[in-house]
């Protein structure tokens, strides 16, 4: 591969091995970065402006990059800035939805796989980015960069229970937020597995 | 919980898998005799497995690479300085020309085109150029003289002031790119816009 080394480091000490440079990083995962701040952002132009910060990161955060799940890693980067960007907008700090312990998801019973039979993603990605942000960051990072309730609560600084909470009021947005479909039984989605061993598809 | 206990939550974290073997039972137990629960599975499933399957939204044609060859070109002029320079006038214009509360994150249908009129590119406001030692343009020598204080006046920062080209963004028209506001569109000539502004902020931190 023909890619040159063209990042400059801060600080004294040479990057563990298996740190990828700033340019392989922007040429083999610029696609993902841009990717995760579209779902984050719902648009070109504000995905654009985040890439450009996360890229900014990058170059911060490659000298301490510690060799691992590089797309893991630059999903933190991302959904971060993307909160970043969004609470320094709004000169406010993120608006949570009440933490109601006993919302219920509404009950559209079993449609479901009609649904997402149906559903466009163009309508599926509109019903994302029209959850409150910090819902859509963790769905994001729960759904699109495959991160675990543990390490989303890492990154984002919140109890598990709130992941876990976050995870389920914005899936039961999403829900509620996608067109009906004729009723139908389903019942596969009660085939995941444990912990460890669920989660994929 | 036990089986006569509605999940709730629960079923978000089953269908994660991160609850114990323990908790998944109980949950398929319950499931398995209380309909709405069960439909409340369906439907957290449905809209768990939609987002999953979002297809890859890849970069316009020619974004990344025109970062990492704007990116490589600044680094061989050894521009750093002059980009500090711009850095700093950039984030004065940004200061200047993006009062607080601006734009609308929701805001779909804007056109990819920035142009240097309204440099709406955000170096983070937490940490402008000249706190970072390294960028800091204060008592280190000019490349050129009164660099940074033409760049200060400057609209756009893309044009280092070593650099005669004549071909800079703030040459670029307003025009084309404006009214073109397909979210899923991407203006190859806009995006080459974009690129040379981000490249400017990026290299901010090139200079150290």
């Amino acid at each position: 591969m023909n890619v040159r080394r063209l990042s400059r480091r801060r600080g004294g000490g040479a990057p563990p091995a298996g740190t990828p440079s700033w340019e392989e990083v922007a040429r083999h995962h610029g696609d993902f970065v841009y990717t995760v701040a579209y779902r984050l952002t719902g648009n070109h132009h504000d995905a654009q402006d985040l890439v450009q910060e996360v890229l900014l990161r990058v170059q911060r955060g490659l000298a301490t990059f510690r060799p691992g799940s590089i797309q893991a890693w630059l999903g933190r980067i991302t959904t971060n800035a993307f909160l970043d960007d969004w609470r320094r907008r709004r000169r406010r700090p993120v608006v949570s939805l009440p933490d109601d312990p006993d919302l219920v998801v509404p009950s559209a019973p079993s449609v479901d796989e009609a649904i997402a039979a149906r559903a466009l993603p163009d309508d599926v990605a509109g019903a994302l980015a029209a959850l409150p942000p910090d819902y859509r960051a963790t769905v994001v990072l729960c759904d699109v960069v495959g991160l675990r309730y543990e390490e989303i609560s890492d990154e984002l600084g919140v109890p598990v229970g709130t992941v876990r909470s976050r995870l389920h009021r914005g899936r039961a947005l999403l829900r509620a937020a996608l067109p009906d479909a004729p009723r139908r039984p389903g019942r596969d989605a009660a085939r995941s597995g444990t912990r460890r061993t669920g989660g994929g598809e | 919980m036990n089986v006569h206990q509605h999940p709730g939550e629960l079923l978000t974290a089953y269908l994660d898998g991160e609850l114990t073997p323990g908790e998944a039972g109980q949950v398929e137990a319950h499931v398995d005799r209380c309909d709405a629960c069960r439909a409340e599975l369906d439907g957290l499933a449905a809209a768990r497995r939609l987002v999953r399957d979002l297809p890859p939204v890849p970069a316009p044609p020619g974004f990344t690479d025109g970062l990492i060859a704007a990116r490589r070109r600044w680094t061989r002029r050894g521009g750093g300085l002059a980009l500090a320079a711009a850095a700093v006038a950039l984030f004065a214009g940004v200061a200047l020309a993006d009062p607080p509360g601006g734009s609308d994150p929701r805001q779909g249908d804007r056109p990819l085109s920035l142009t240097g009129d309204t440099p709406r590119l955000e170096v983070p406001s937490g940490r402008p150029p000249t706190a970072d030692g390294s960028t800091a343009p204060t008592g280190s020598p000019a490349p050129s003289a009164g660099a940074p204080t033409t760049a200060t006046s400057a609209p756009a920062p893309g044009a280092p002031p070593a650099e005669p080209s004549a071909t800079t963004p703030t040459t670029t028209p307003a025009g084309p790119g404006r009214d073109t506001g397909s979210d899923e569109a991407s203006d190859p000539v806009s995006v080459g816009d974009r690129i040379d502004e981000i490249a400017t902020s990026l290299l901010e931190l090139i200079g150290g």
